[in-house]
């Protein structure tokens, strides 16, 4: 065997152990963040710092925006944000789906009015309603008839500030 | 036993598929991404670049980053979204064709990361495995076959090829198992609610499913089915009288996630690293009697 040939199975073995205690949630373990990050920052790299936990344990609540437009005369519309395309409407959702992340939300939501003033540059004000998908589990929808339903979860305004 | 099945020389050709299938999906997503370039990427878009890079793990590149080492004043951040995701598409183009193939691999990969980090918050599963997929091609041995690199030859069989396809396919055993044992976890998955949210969920929902309540059996079965797929796909896989029926319902499960769920690319990346990996049961009779034929003849030429 070369032994070009050894250092790549070597790097290989390495990678794999990495991708595997990554997925066993190697972080939670206990173990001292001075192991755990550099590991886990290198793994960003090549992928092996990835659980794979494809909806899983669960599949959690979608979450979704509704925007209300105000222009300078105080006409309001309500919008919503829409991709071009399914792939381009999966990230917006997935984008969406991290408000839950109660330290980003401000922050998130910032972001959204701001991108909801630079598409309707005629707009002055606008409020980014978060709202949630209240999903009726089998059995609810079954035998009580629920239906899924959206709750307002949180408003937040935003005006433009050059006008 | 573990050196012929780590080091019997393997035909470089599957990887000469795998460059092609893995460079036409990053290719579609290009495609597909185009028309909100902006939205998704755009300094100014759905997330802006500084709450991305504020939240990013410092280490990663980004836009954002690349905006501020090249200079915020020497080029206009529209103008580097864009030059750089047309630039991207040169180099996924080449290495699809297989043109300097690893330096090509290599610079996708790390270009694929760029963009991966700048949409953090919307990336999703085909591009964590788009990312995998990539860095794996600088190692393989991608540019031996079907390639411009390879002058239409195909290298000869090597060590390098079967490890190569070794470390794919234990990737793909860690992925399946990690999810059918996190999946099973939950008591969604084994209640049915799993695949009734995944199928009634605004975001995933392609049709009207709301019929499957009145049959809880079916989408309890369906749940079932998904983690036995999915944890069994680590032993099955290997196991002959079962591999060519578990890689058939891997291949059901992503096509069910195509058509029922619409995540296109992450479906379609799945089947492939699946074809790229474990292909060949499908593609000859597994212990028949032509395997017999072939491994009791006194040449390999003699039986066709």
């Amino acid at each position: 065997m070369s032994i070009k040939l050894k250092i790549f199975t070597f790097a290989a073995a390495i990678h794999l152990l990495l991708s595997v205690l990554s997925a066993a949630h190697f972080g939670e373990w206990g173990v001292d963040r001075r192991i755990v990050d550099p590991l886990y920052y290198c793994g960003e790299f090549t992928g092996s710092s990835n659980i794979y936990s494809f909806f899983a344990p669960f599949v959690g609540e979608q979450v979704s925006v509704l925007y209300t437009l105000a222009d300078s005369s105080g006409k309001q519309q309500p919008w919503m944000l829409e991709g071009p395309n399914r792939e381009i409407n999966t990230r917006i959702t997935t984008i969406y789906n991290f408000l839950n992340l109660p330290e980003g939300k401000d922050l998130f939501c910032r972001s959204f009015g701001n991108n909801a003033l630079r598409l309707n540059p005629n707009v002055t004000i606008t409020r980014v309603c978060v709202i949630q998908q209240r999903m009726p589990s089998l059995e609810m929808f079954r035998d009580s008839m629920q239906i899924p339903r959206w709750e307002p979860v949180s408003t937040h305004d935003y005006a433009r500030l050059n006008q | 036993m573990l050196q012929p099945f780590f080091f019997q020389p393997l035909s470089p050709r599957t990887f000469g598929y795998y460059r092609i299938a893995i460079g036409l999906v990053a290719l579609l997503l290009c495609v597909l991404l185009y028309p909100g370039l902006y939205l998704v990427f755009g300094q100014n878009g759905l997330v802006i670049w500084d709450v991305t890079d504020a939240l990013a793990n410092p280490l990663q590149p980004t836009l954002g980053r690349l905006h501020h080492l090249i200079g915020t004043e020497t080029i206009h951040a529209d103008h580097l979204l864009y030059g750089f995701f047309w630039l991207y598409v040169l180099v996924l183009t080449l290495f699809t064709l297989g043109w300097k193939t690893p330096w090509l691999a290599g610079l996708a990969w790390l270009m694929h990361l760029t963009v991966m980090n700048t949409c953090r918050f919307g990336s999703y599963g085909v591009e964590s495995m788009l990312n995998i997929a990539l860095f794996y091609s600088i190692f393989f041995p991608c540019g031996e076959a079907l390639s411009l690199d390879s002058k239409g030859k195909t290298g000869i069989p090597s060590a390098h090829s079967r490890v190569s396809l070794r470390v794919l396919q234990i990737q793909l055993c860690i992925i399946y198992a990690a999810s059918g044992i996190e999946k099973s976890l939950g008591a969604e998955w084994w209640n049915g609610n799993a695949i009734w949210y995944s199928l009634m969920e605004e975001q995933f929902r392609q049709f009207n499913f709301s019929w499957i309540a009145r049959y809880p059996l079916l989408p309890k079965i369906m749940g079932w089915w998904t983690l036995l797929i999915e944890c069994g796909y680590i032993v099955f896989i290997w196991w002959r009288p079962t591999a060519r029926f578990w890689l058939i319902n891997v291949l059901l499960m992503h096509l069910g996630i195509f058509v029922f769920m619409g995540l296109h690319t992450f479906a379609i990346i799945m089947m492939a690293l699946n074809l790229t990996a474990f292909g060949y049961l499908l593609r000859r009779p597994v212990n028949t009697q032509t395997d017999i034929l072939a491994k009791t003849s006194l040449s390999p030429q003699l039986t066709g």
